[in-house]
């Protein structure tokens, strides 16, 4: 009987003894995390929808391109060779891309270009370091205080 | 303790996300004294416990969570390889549950127990002759014994002896989660029980059974 009560108190002894637990606020701690996450989750399913439309965006516009080219030499005279037709077609986008530049009031120049180019690598720059450099702010302690 | 069902894993999928609470309630304690049991500090195993939540809420939230095993098994396997990744990030080091450091060619197995014990046990403070005839002082001793003796016990042993007391995991999950025989997990069980049991024999053993008797 002893031996057996000598058994229990051992066995109770350890479960009180390696018992610990954690600060009080914690668990509000895991649940702001969990927000965050949460959060960071909806944009990251925002951001993969937005690079899906971009796609469609892209395979559209390269498919309706082949269909204008393709439209452009069956509208030539017969008698064109293969080479009459790429100076043609470059000729007629360009026309295309001069009116609308003039209609957003635009003058298309080297300078202009440029200065497009510009802006776009830096709107690119923005978006990757947006993406990866500030995205892992839902692991770190700052943003929902330290636990 | 209480089992989590699925009904509320499909209630928090399903974006009631204030349910996971109850999931951190039930488990956040038992759950820090494995993490402690390894990272043996505070700070470390409460980021290793909320890293552990958060992979445990994104498995739930992105359909990656399958409740093939045990919801608590489950989550304390996730526990315990945040605090192993941790151990190894803060200690440059990996954690082995299975290997004991003894240098001793002498050494018998279970011999670390009482080496880390002995070395931290000061024989005069718990030497009964130096003791009172105060019935409470006794008690508050062995208690302090006990106390001592869990905060000394390896790593090797202290996280089978949480998994199975405090996780209330059983042997063969225990076996499965570390990875090592189920015989090794039952020796250590024992070797730890008994040793605690001759700790206590050895220095108070009138006065323990004095007090077990009533």
């Amino acid at each position: 009987m002893t031996e057996e009560n000598l058994n229990k108190f051992i066995d109770k002894s350890f479960e009180e003894n390696l018992f610990s637990a954690v600060k009080p606020d914690f668990a509000e701690c895991v649940m702001r995390q969990v927000e965050l996450s949460k959060r960071f989750q909806a944009e990251d399913k925002k951001t993969f929808r937005f690079v899906n439309y971009l796609s469609v965006f892209l395979a559209l516009f390269i498919t309706g391109a082949g269909v204008f080219l393709a439209y452009l030499i069956s509208t030539s005279g017969k008698e064109n060779t293969e080479a009459d037709y790429v100076p043609g077609a470059a000729e007629t986008i360009e026309k295309w891309i001069i009116k609308f530049f003039a209609l957003v009031g635009l003058n298309l120049s080297e300078s202009t270009i440029l200065y497009m180019l510009l802006v776009v690598v830096i709107i690119v720059l923005f978006f990757v370091v947006d993406r990866y450099f500030s995205g892992n702010r839902e692991i770190t302690r700052s943003d929902s205080g330290k636990i | 303790m209480r089992e989590i069902g699925p009904d509320i894993i499909k209630r928090i999928r399903a974006g009631e996300t204030d349910l996971f609470r109850e999931i951190v309630d039930v488990y956040k304690d038992r759950a820090f004294s494995l993490a402690m049991k390894i990272l043996k500090n505070r700070e470390e195993s409460e980021d290793a416990l909320q890293e552990s939540f958060l992979r445990l809420y994104r498995a739930i939230a992105s359909d990656s969570f399958e409740a093939r095993a045990k919801f608590s098994t489950y989550f304390y396997t996730i526990v315990y390889n945040s605090a192993v990744d941790s151990y190894r990030k803060y200690y440059s080091g990996s954690f082995n549950v299975t290997s004991i450091e003894i240098n001793d060619s002498n050494y018998r197995d279970g011999d670390e127990l009482s080496k880390s014990i002995e070395n931290r046990i000061d024989k005069n403070v718990y030497n009964p002759a130096h003791g009172t005839a105060d019935r409470t002082l006794e008690l508050n001793e062995i208690k302090r014994i006990v106390r001592d003796y869990v905060e000394a016990i390896p790593g090797q042993y202290s996280v089978i002896l949480n998994l199975f007391y405090i996780n209330e995991m059983s042997h063969e999950e225990i076996s499965t989660l570390l990875k090592i025989p189920v015989g090794t997990v039952k020796n250590r069980i024992f070797r730890a029980k008994q040793k605690l049991k001759d700790l206590l024999t050895g220095y108070y053993k009138e006065e323990l059974f004095e007090y077990l008797k009533n």
